[in-house]
Parts: structure tokens; sequence; C-alpha cells
């Protein structure tokens, strides 16, 4: 099956596809809708390597980016009509259905794409972690804590750094992410990485932000990093 | 009552006015050049420079040696970024090997002289605009292009010919409006790089005339269309559209 890219007719179609979920009703992946040469067309790209599921963001992020690569450079890398089609292509995987069929959507960013608007671009379920882990693809393992998690929950983690544009874009800030709250062992977060207190990821982005006023982190070393965090506070992450 | 800053961090304000970033094209690559004046800052000489696009979730970092040599140590090819034009670069004074920064000049618009008619001071985004196809909006008096969501990624339409022919004229006209209803003196003596100048300066050298500076509306009124005749004679836009209704070469 070929990728392909909703037209405006498509896209408004996508709207009220998800405004009926919204409402409660129990519908499946739209595939007629999907399929409708009215409303959207092919692009040259195949999506077998795609797969049905994921088993994290991270993975995700990984297969859109190796499936996708040779449009992802292009202009339809901020595809409104490509990245809402895939939404509802892998509906299942990012808004999975309940028990009685019906499924929870959250905020329309999650499955429209907002290209222009910084603030609500990265909340997209698919272009978000697909956009953070390009912008990192010599180091990928660097996105590894903030892409953690199922599909359809970005976590604590990737809203409090994802939302922060000299976080994000920083490998360095990413590394020491992945430093303090990645759990080498049992490949996922540490416990407490997602709360709001002392140390959580929360709190390392309101200090990143600080200290991004004061210091050029691209060339700092991970222990010089977190020698500037609050050595009390960090010191359940830093340890190990 | 005014307002007391302190500035615990001893870093200086880089001046976008010290800070001239211009893209540079070359069939389908673009890179970029950079001056920065410093000599009135008293940095050290061995600090080291850095100039960084980006957009969204990606950047590219380019060393651009030190205080005393500035200099590009590498190429500065912007490849790998899906949008050039709406990049923002920031440039970097930092001392090494502390990492401390000493300046920096961030959200710097560069200049794309070879970019295509659109005008590089004009910001564009997408929005909803139930059946308006496009609308100009000031944003703290700065000029932001509106383009309906629903028509995709707003750099198709950007690049169509239907847009050029239809729409540059009135945005031109739209903008010298805006910007001939403020003080003229203000306008050219606030900033030389302010967005009001820059479509002054433009128009001024479509037309080969000086704005009017008296309050004759009429006068003004004559003026803008000048400039919008001559902008659309200049791109050839009447050729364009007879191409694009008609069908044929555009010459």
């Amino acid at each position: 099956m070929n990728l392909r890219e909703f037209n405006p007719d498509g896209i408004q179609e996508a709207h009220s596809f998800l405004a009926a979920l919204r409402s409660g009703e129990a519908l499946p992946v739209p595939f007629e809708l999907l399929q409708d040469d009215d409303l959207s067309s092919p692009l040259p790209v195949s999506i077998k390597g795609l797969g049905e599921s994921f088993e994290s963001r991270f993975e995700m992020a990984l297969r859109m980016n190796t499936v996708l690569d040779p449009i992802l450079d292009s202009a339809h890398a901020d595809s409104v009509g490509m990245w809402t089609w895939l939404a509802l292509l892998y509906l299942d995987a990012l808004a999975p259905p309940r028990a009685d069929g019906s499924r929870k959507i959250g905020d329309e960013a999650l499955y429209v794409l907002e290209p222009d608007n910084w603030r609500r671009y990265y909340r997209h379920l698919l272009a978000g972690p697909c956009r953070v882990m390009r912008a990192h693809w010599n180091e990928l393992h660097v996105t590894q804590a903030i892409l953690a998690g199922k599909p359809s929950v970005p976590g604590e983690l990737y809203e409090q750094i994802a939302s922060r544009q000299e976080v994000v874009t920083s490998p360095a800030l990413l590394r020491l992410t992945r430093r303090l709250y990645w759990d080498t062992s049992s490949k996922g977060l540490k416990r407490g990485a997602a709360s709001k207190g002392a140390g959580s990821a929360r709190r390392l982005a309101a200090l990143l932000l600080q200290l991004d006023l004061t210091w050029d982190f691209a060339e700092m070393t991970d222990d010089a990093m977190i020698n500037l965090l609050p050595k009390r506070e960090f010191a359940r992450f830093a340890s190990g | 009552m005014s307002v007391r800053h302190f500035n615990y961090t001893h870093r200086k304000r880089l001046l976008h006015s010290d800070t001239s970033i211009a893209l540079s094209r070359r069939e389908d690559e673009v890179s970029f050049d950079v001056q920065l004046r410093l000599a009135s800052y008293d940095f050290p000489g061995d600090a080291r420079l850095v100039v960084e696009a980006y957009r969204q979730t990606s950047l590219k970092r380019f060393g651009f040696g030190t205080v005393s040599n500035p200099r590009p140590m590498g190429s500065t090819l912007l490849d790998g970024f899906p949008d050039v034009e709406s990049l923002l670069f920031r440039v970097k004074v930092i001392d090494l090997p502390s990492g401390k920064l000493l300046a920096e000049a961030d959200r710097i618009k560069p200049a794309d002289p070879d970019g295509g008619e659109r005008p590089s001071f004009l910001r564009v985004r997408s929005d909803h605009l139930s059946g308006e196809a496009w609308k100009l909006e000031f944003e703290d008096d700065y000029p932001i292009l509106v383009i309906e969501k629903s028509y995709g990624p707003y750099q198709s339409l950007l690049a169509s010919p239907h847009f050029r022919w239809l729409v540059l004229p009135q945005l031109l006209r739209s903008l010298l409006e805006r910007a001939l209803r403020e003080d003229l003196d203000d306008v050219v003596e606030e900033s030389a790089t302010s967005w009001q100048s820059a479509v002054l300066r433009q128009a001024r050298l479509l037309t080969g005339t000086t704005p009017p500076d008296e309050g004759d509306e009429q006068v003004i009124a004559e003026w803008i269309t000048s400039a919008v005749r001559a902008f659309s004679r200049r791109h050839g836009l009447a050729q364009r559209y007879h191409a694009d209704v008609f069908g044929g070469s555009e010459e």
C-alpha cells in the first residue's frame, strides 16, 4: 500500500470523523475514507515497512523515519493531509478502542498536524516524535527517554521537553534527560521521572531554560551539565 | 514607574543591528553568509563564535571562529531543513573552556535576496479562515500573511502562479498603506531594518521616487499605485496571468 495525502475535503472529513469519535460513536479505522480517491491521492512511497502496530513511540518514530525517509526532507514533511491520513490509518495505535468500541479522543492537534504553530506542532502523535527523532538522527539513542511509552500516551517527559524548543533541539540536553531518566536495565523511565516533584522532568525543563541563558551546553560533558543542577534534588536520578 | 532590571548573568545583549545574515542560493542549495560588528563589545579575542540555524525541532550549529578571527569553520550549507524560508538564526559568543555565554542574539531573520518575490520581512502562517483564502494581519505591529489552513501546506500556495498574480500586488498595497500611515521620520530613524523601512525602500526602488511626506491622501494613494504597478510590471504578473488562465508561454 502506498502512502496517501488527504486533500482539503479529506481533511474536512477527518475533522468530522474525529468529532464523531469524540461524541462517543464506536467506529473502526475508516478504511473507506482513507482509500477514497476523491479525498486523497497517493504519494510515491510504500508504507509496507511501517507494520500494523508499535510497541513504543521510539519504535514508531524509528519506523516512520526509515520508511518515509524519501519525503521527510521535502515540503511533504509538513503536509497536513499526509500526517492526518497516517493518524487515521494508525487510529488503533493512537486511540485504542475501549471494550465498547468507543475511543478516547484528545485535542485535534494530536491527529491533525498544525505545521506552522510550533506550540502545537510537536503534539501530533506521529509527526511530533518522528520530527524529534529525525533532528537527532546521528545519535538517536538520546531520544529514548522522551520517546518512551505507548504511541497513544506522549507522557509528561515528552510534554515538558518537546514543548521547549531550546531544549528539544539540543543533543546535549536530550543526552542529559536520557542519562537522568532512562533506566537501561528495565528499558523504561525511572520511577518519579514523570512526576511533578523534586528532580522530575518538569523541574529539569524549567531549570534548563534558566541555565540556557547563561551556558552553551553543546560542547559540555554530561557530568559538567549535571554539576550545574541542584545536587540534592537530582541526586537520586543522577546516581544511576 | 520604570522597572529596574538586574543582569545577574553578566551576559551582553548582542544587537540584531550588529549581525547580518543573508541566505545565498545556488541551484538547489541554500547556504548563508554572516557579518558581525563586534568591535564595540569588548569581548575577549579568543571567545568562540557560533551560529545556530533552527526551525521547530531542527537545529544546525556552525562554528565561526573567534572574535578576533571570525570566519566560517566549514560549509554553511542549510541542508536537511524542509523549509529554509522560515529558518531563524542565533549568534552566540562563548567563553571557552567554561562554556559560559558572553552574548547572544536570537530570532534573527535572514535576508533572502534571491528568495523570490515574497518580501523577506513577511511572516506566513496558516489558520482557519472560514472560507477566506488569505488575509494580512498585524501582530505586535509586524505583518503576518495568514493563509486558509484547509489548503494544506502554505508553501505550495506561495509557489503557485495564482498566488503571485492575485495576491502579491494587493499585499504590497496593504503594506505600503500601513507603513505610510505612520510618521515617516519615525519609521526611517527608528530602525533601518524595520519592515516599514524595508517595504518603503522597495517601493522607492520600484518607483524611482521617495515616498510623499505630505498628508495629502490623494498624493499618497497615487504613489502607492505607481509602486504596485511597477512591481507587477517588473515581475511580469500580467503575462503570468495570461499564461496561467489562457495557457501558453509567459513570454
